[in-house]
């Protein structure tokens, strides 16, 4: 489980606020990692060997703050519209098609966009934002359990 | 009189790609000689200079390596020698062979990714580097495995790998263990020679036909390639220390950018970066960065800005070849860092980002509390000639078909690897063909 951003943005920090919650969960199994940029080396170092990896990350997208958006990585290209903030180099749907032309993704990527509200400075989560990240987590406690159950 | 037509084309980029920061780029021509162009720096001011005014001056090597994500152990090392020089400390050379492997970490790091990343899909046709990887799927991967090395240097030496937080004026917070850094060698020299092939595949690559007229300004030190210290040297004849720097450089401001463009006072423009160290300092390449350059006939002087792209991969050589070494040399310091007295005064540092010449002067009070900064990135003191090259480069590609005229432009960018957030962001062009009499 790999949460992207920074806390120091309001809602980009999302994905590190659920990395943290799986953290502290210990679920048997499952890894949160937290990265504060979309370095397409580092994340195929984490997924290396994985087999099942979950990316939360905000993204900006025509919808309510709040709004969780599941993308099935594995069998459809991240939309090239689905614009994720990265502060430096890649955006995580190039790193990912990156990952993908050269047949390093794991055997199940899901991307979890959660769609932010405000980005400025200062941390601190929009309540509907912080409302989604907790439905996240419970997203993943269950795609967890199942990912271990079914790999025995 | 008979009326002539006049052809007036416009090559406008609203957001630059596949360059750090945002910018853009604007060209307009008649008749197929450019009457504007400029280079548009709109990322907005970051204000760090003022930011660092009333803060112990100790912070400024951590406040100011946020300025890049990229390069950061630039900021680090330059801050610490303008501090270091107002001290008048010197690192014993343990300490020094560390942050020569630190700063050897980020030029691997920064290198690998606009080599293969940013720049070689601009050479191949490929509109990015998923489209390279498709085809060339070899040649990334072994890029990332490279760039992952030298991010493990820079987490090693600097305890994480943006923005390193190990370094501190007189040296580091902690050392590491030899064992752990004798453990990077055999991958070091397997990336050296990896490197050394595909350098010698990027000089292969096709390089459009263009030369500048440059004055090349880099670091020169007696006993190395100059990274992390130096005198300032030109092809023209500079030769000062860095704290005569102000005296010879000054930054102007123009109005269509947010970052400062640099001259050479009474002279105007200069390059810094991979073109100028190779030109300059050529013979303190190692061996197999020397030995590589020779066999594919890259000797100086270099003057074509699109073959910074072979410099750079010589550059990653030399940058593995001597790590390499120092992993293998290295022996602990008795402290990781020199202790030191607050001093009032000014201290000048610079040293080699993977960009070129990173410039700090700061003027420190009895406290110990910074009166005043300056900073000058290397991507400022290039904005002027990249707008030049794309002066002189323009007319061999006015007559091309848009796209690909704008395809060029912005290659001619990407030679220099602007870092756009230091200077302070990068490109978008368009192109715009008016014809009409007149």
């Amino acid at each position: 489980m790999i949460g992207l951003g920074n806390e120091q943005r309001g809602d980009d920090g999302v994905g590190v606020r659920v990395a943290r919650a799986v953290a502290a969960a210990g679920w048997d199994g499952v890894e949160a990692v937290a990265l504060g940029s979309v370095d397409p080396a580092a994340l195929m170092a984490v997924w290396e060997g994985v087999h099942a990896a979950f990316l939360i990350d905000a993204v900006v997208a025509d919808a309510p703050p709040g709004t969780i958006l599941r993308l099935d990585a594995r069998r459809h290209p991240l939309p090239a519209g689905l614009r994720t903030f990265s502060t430096h180099g890649l955006d995580l749907a190039s790193a990912v098609e990156l990952a993908r032309a050269l047949g390093m993704l794991p055997p199940r990527l899901v991307v979890y966009g959660i769609v932010g509200r405000s980005f400025a400075y200062g941390e601190g989560l929009t309540p509907a934002v912080d409302r989604a990240a907790r439905r996240v987590v419970e997203r993943l406690r269950r795609a967890g359990c199942r990912a271990c159950t079914s790999n025995g | 009189m008979p009326q002539q037509k006049r052809r007036i084309v416009t090559i406008k980029v609203d957001a630059l790609a596949r360059v750090e920061g945002e910018g853009a780029l604007h060209i307009k021509a008649r008749d197929g000689r450019p009457e504007e162009v400029r280079l548009d720096i709109y990322e907005p001011p970051r204000f760090f200079e003022a930011l660092l005014r009333g803060r112990n001056a100790a912070e400024a090597p951590d406040i100011t390596a946020r300025i890049c994500g990229i390069c950061p152990v630039a900021y680090l090392m330059s801050a610490c020698n303008a501090l270091e020089n107002l001290l008048g400390l010197s690192p014993p050379p343990a300490i020094r062979d560390l942050r020569l492997l630190l700063y050897y970490g980020e030029w691997i790091e920064s290198h690998t990714l606009h080599i293969f990343l940013l720049h070689a899909p601009d050479f191949l046709g490929y509109a990015s580097a998923i489209h390279l990887a498709n085809d060339h799927p070899d040649v990334v991967q072994e890029a990332l495995r490279v760039k992952k090395l030298g991010n493990a240097l820079v987490t090693l030496l600097g305890g994480r790998e943006i923005h390193p937080v190990n370094v501190r004026v007189g040296g580091f917070y902690s050392v590491p263990h030899p064992r752990d850094l004798r453990a990077m060698r055999d991958r070091l020299l397997w990336a050296r020679d990896a490197m050394a092939e595909r350098a010698r595949w990027v000089a292969g690559l096709d390089f459009p036909d263009f030369e500048g007229d440059y004055e090349f300004v880099a670091l020169r030190h007696p006993d190395e390639y100059a990274i992390l210290e130096g005198r300032v040297v030109s092809s023209r004849g500079i030769d000062i220390s860095v704290s005569r720097y102000d005296e010879v450089f000054e930054e102007q401001q123009v109005p269509h950018s947010n970052a400062l463009h640099s001259v050479i006072r009474g002279r105007g423009s200069y390059l810094v970066g991979p073109l100028a160290r190779f030109n300059l300092n050529f013979a303190q390449l190692s061996p197999t960065a020397r030995e590589v350059a020779t066999a594919v006939g890259a000797v100086p002087p270099i003057r074509n800005p699109f073959k910074s792209i072979i410099v750079r991969s010589l550059e990653v050589v030399h940058a593995l070849e001597e790590a390499s070494m120092l992993v293998e040399r290295y022996e602990p310091p008795e402290r990781a860092a020199v202790e030191y007295a607050v001093k009032a005064g000014v201290g000048y540092g610079a040293s080699e980002a993977p960009r070129g010449i990173l410039y700090h002067r700061y003027r420190v009070d009895a406290q110990g509390l910074i009166a005043d900064a300056n900073i000058v990135p290397p991507t400022a003191q290039n904005q002027k000639r990249i707008e030049e090259d794309l002066w002189h480069f323009a007319p061999q590609v006015l007559g091309l078909p848009v796209e690909k005229a704008t395809w060029l432009c912005e290659q001619a960018i990407r030679n220099y690897d602007p870092c756009i957030s230091c200077a302070t962001h990068f490109l978008r062009l368009t192109i715009e063909r008016v014809s009409g009499t007149g």
